[in-house]
């Protein structure tokens, strides 16, 4: 290949790339850092297959939502509408809108738990955090929110540096996500389902979609695209690998047990030294700022496209007020309840967990619903091979889900 | 005489009855041709879904009684035979669409209004020989209430009707079907309202409604558009295509755009803009209350 046509080609991936990255690692927010801590300082090494396991959901069903949005030109929500009906469209808009809100509320709980591991109380951290995402993307353009959330993600590294810190065995780590064991306990199962359920998230799903219409991908951008949501997925998964290892390495082998992330970080210290606790606090903080953006701007695009109003990141605030309405009171009510004093802050995380789970199960049969239908689709629709791959992906978080339910509802 | 207006989400589901009296299926959905035919835009045939046996679609001379509940049928049992159907795909005409599959819940573009919508429902008249005339479609969040059964606990959304004559389908059926008909909106435009189109649908979509154009109001919509979309549209063409276009604008704008082209892009032309080039604005048709 000559140099410039290799030039061509990587300037035509960076034009692409962005929906996937930014979809997959948003997908290691508060709540998936805290899941992955907790299935390393519980579990060691031993559940790291479960990684594997989730990292290849993503890729198949975040490379179905790219698809289908370049394809039809349309968000999931406005597709789901489309094809099934205001009733359904409305319904499951209305439980996403709920669901967002409080993961909204998760992820600014995840920047207050980050920074007031380094003193700054949350009546500073929490509003700061909530006017910089609004202006981010009210007064950004669309590249600029793009590069912007995308050198956010770069404190993820943090974790890998982390991992590294903890001086971790290396061959037990690689048995453990390539040969699957599992201890049959309630308290396993239900960390193993938590895992696959904190990294197929809904809001991650609709955002793909309509991320990529917004973009303005074309078919032909599809391969290009697919390299975008492979490498999003896979950081994803090596993130949560990392953050597994650093937690195996120290405090499983400690006998350390941990409530949240923020735990985490401050367990860490002592253990691996005082940077990789550090470094463990800032991808924290990073992990819920770039999901606390990423989260009521894929609220905005659903509630636009089942209302049918025009939107996208580079309309100006009169032209899309709908949408920037949305983006604002998702943000104000996520900031609001982590702040106010006597919220029931656990119960709404756990609730939102519940929620995004169950929401999960109609969504992943609408997507393969919408797959399917050759008069969306056209010639990119799924054929059997496909169908039956997304199919048994849907039925495995299916069983998941059903058994994170059962778990979560027992204690 | 005032004529009755209706909803296509009013009127789907109905029951279909025999000239006997007995149920021969639901009225699963409606028709039209956006070809070339003079005079109002009328529905041309009845999509009826049964059970266990074929589907029909029936035109609309063999309705007796297109009533307020149920549809009454001239014809029935054996007569019946000759409009059942194996697909739907096969059933209908090279310019006919149906209203509830490629209309309904779509999105379309308002090419008067400038704006794209999201059909909530499609208006009929009932015109003095008791057949049914498209007015528009319905768009806004009151239509969606209203389905939902909200309208009056929410109020506050009213009407916004965007005339047959005036949009453009987006659906992928209805987007080709008026891409091929000369009298279609699409082709009415000026350069300035056609780069405004293409700068609003998506890039394949655009392309083709550029190719449906002569070169030459091909060449003056992508003057019109702003720089980046029409970067982004002659990129997607083929390149020959792209030459023509290039070709036909004045000579110092096409070696501008032949040099632009030449060179590679960093962000090949991907700007997000969707209505900042348009104005948004609400027109009600003047009727009966919808």
């Amino acid at each position: 290949m000559s140099s410039t046509a290799r030039r061509t080609r990587i300037a035509a991936l960076l034009a692409v790339v962005g929906p996937g990255l930014l979809a997959g690692l948003s997908d290691d927010d508060p709540a998936g850092i805290t899941t992955y801590s907790v299935l390393g300082a519980d579990h060691g090494y031993q559940l790291l297959w479960v990684l594997l396991l989730s990292t290849v959901a993503l890729v198949i069903f975040h490379g179905l939502a790219a698809r289908m949005g370049v394809v039809t030109g349309q968000g999931l929500i406005g597709l789901v509408r489309q094809r099934y009906g205001v009733a359904v469209g409305g319904a499951v808009l209305a439980a996403l809108v709920v669901a967002n809100i409080g993961t909204t509320c998760a992820e600014f709980a995840g920047i207050a738990a980050g920074f007031e591991l380094f003193g700054i109380t949350r009546y500073i951290s929490v509003p700061s955090a909530a006017v910089i995402v609004s202006l981010l993307v009210l007064r950004g353009s669309f590249h600029r929110v793009e590069r912007l959330l995308l050198l956010v993600s770069t404190v993820f590294l943090a974790y890998i540096a982390s991992g590294f810190m903890s001086h971790p065995d290396w061959g037990a780590a690689l048995h453990g996500t390539f040969v699957p064991t599992m201890p049959m306990t309630g308290e396993a199962i239900a960390i193993v389902t938590a895992t696959l359920g904190t990294t197929l998230a809904p809001w991650g799903l609709s955002f793909m979609q309509s991320y990529a219409v917004d973009k303005k991908l074309r078919i032909e951008d599809l391969k290009l695209e697919r390299i975008d949501v492979i490498t999003g997925a896979v950081l994803t998964g090596v993130i949560g690998f990392f953050v597994v290892v650093a937690c195996a390495a120290t405090l499983h082998r400690n006998g350390l047990h941990i409530a949240d992330a923020a735990d985490a970080a401050v367990a860490l210290q002592p253990l691996a030294g005082k940077a990789a606790g550090t470094l463990f606090a800032v991808g924290l903080i990073g992990a819920a700022f770039l999901a606390a953006s990423i989260l009521p701007l894929s609220t905005a695009y659903s509630v636009c496209e089942y209302a049918g109003v025009e939107a996208a990141i580079d309309d100006p605030y009169r032209d899309a007020r709908t949408f920037y309405m949305t983006y604002g009171i998702v943000t104000l009510i996520g900031a609001t309840i982590v702040l106010a004093p006597n919220a029931p802050l656990v119960t709404i995380l756990v609730g939102t967990q519940v929620l995004n789970a169950v929401l999960l199960v109609p969504l992943l049969l609408a997507m393969v619903g919408l797959a399917r239908d050759r008069d969306l689709m056209g010639g990119f629709a799924s054929g059997r091979a496909g169908t039956f791959v997304y199919s048994l992906t849907t039925v495995v978080v299916v069983v998941c889900v059903v058994t994170l339910g059962v778990t979560t509802l027992l204690g | 005489m005032l004529r009755h207006v209706l909803l296509l989400t009013g009127v789907t589901g109905r029951d279909v009855l025999g000239p006997d009296g007995r149920v021969i299926g639901r009225l699963g959905d409606l028709t039209v041709r956006l070809g070339e035919q003079p005079g109002p835009r009328v529905v041309e045939r009845l999509f009826v879904s049964r059970r266990r046996t074929p589907n029909l679609v029936l035109p609309w001379d063999v309705v007796a009684n297109f009533g307020s509940d149920q549809v009454v049928l001239a014809i029935g049992g054996a007569d019946l035979i000759e409009f059942e159907i194996d697909s739907l795909a096969s059933a209908l005409g090279p310019d006919e669409v149906l209203l509830g599959r490629d209309v309904l819940d779509t999105q379309i573009i308002d090419v008067v209004g400038q704006r794209l919508a999201r059909v909530a429902d499609v208006v009929f008249i009932q015109t003095p020989d008791s057949r049914l005339e498209v007015l528009g479609v319905e768009v806004g969040f009151g239509g969606v209430l209203r389905r939902l059964g909200l309208g009056r606990i929410v109020p506050g959304f009213g009407n916004d009707v965007v005339a047959w004559s005036d949009l453009h389908l987006t659906s992928d059926r209805g987007h080709l079907v008026q891409l091929g008909t000369p009298r279609a909106a699409v082709h009415r435009l000026d350069a300035a309202a056609l780069a405004a189109l293409v700068s609003r649908v998506d890039t394949d979509a655009a392309t083709e409604i550029l190719a449906a154009h002569e070169p030459g109001m091909a060449a003056d919509a992508v003057r019109a558009a702003h720089a980046d979309v029409g970067e982004r549209m002659l990129r997607a063409m083929p390149e020959t295509d792209a030459a023509r276009v290039v070709a036909a604008m004045p000579e110092e704008h096409a070696r501008r755009w032949s040099r632009r082209l030449a060179s590679a892009p960093a962000l090949f032309g991907r700007r997000a803009l969707r209505s900042r080039v348009w104005p948004h604005r609400r027109h009600l048709i003047r009727g009966p209350r919808v």
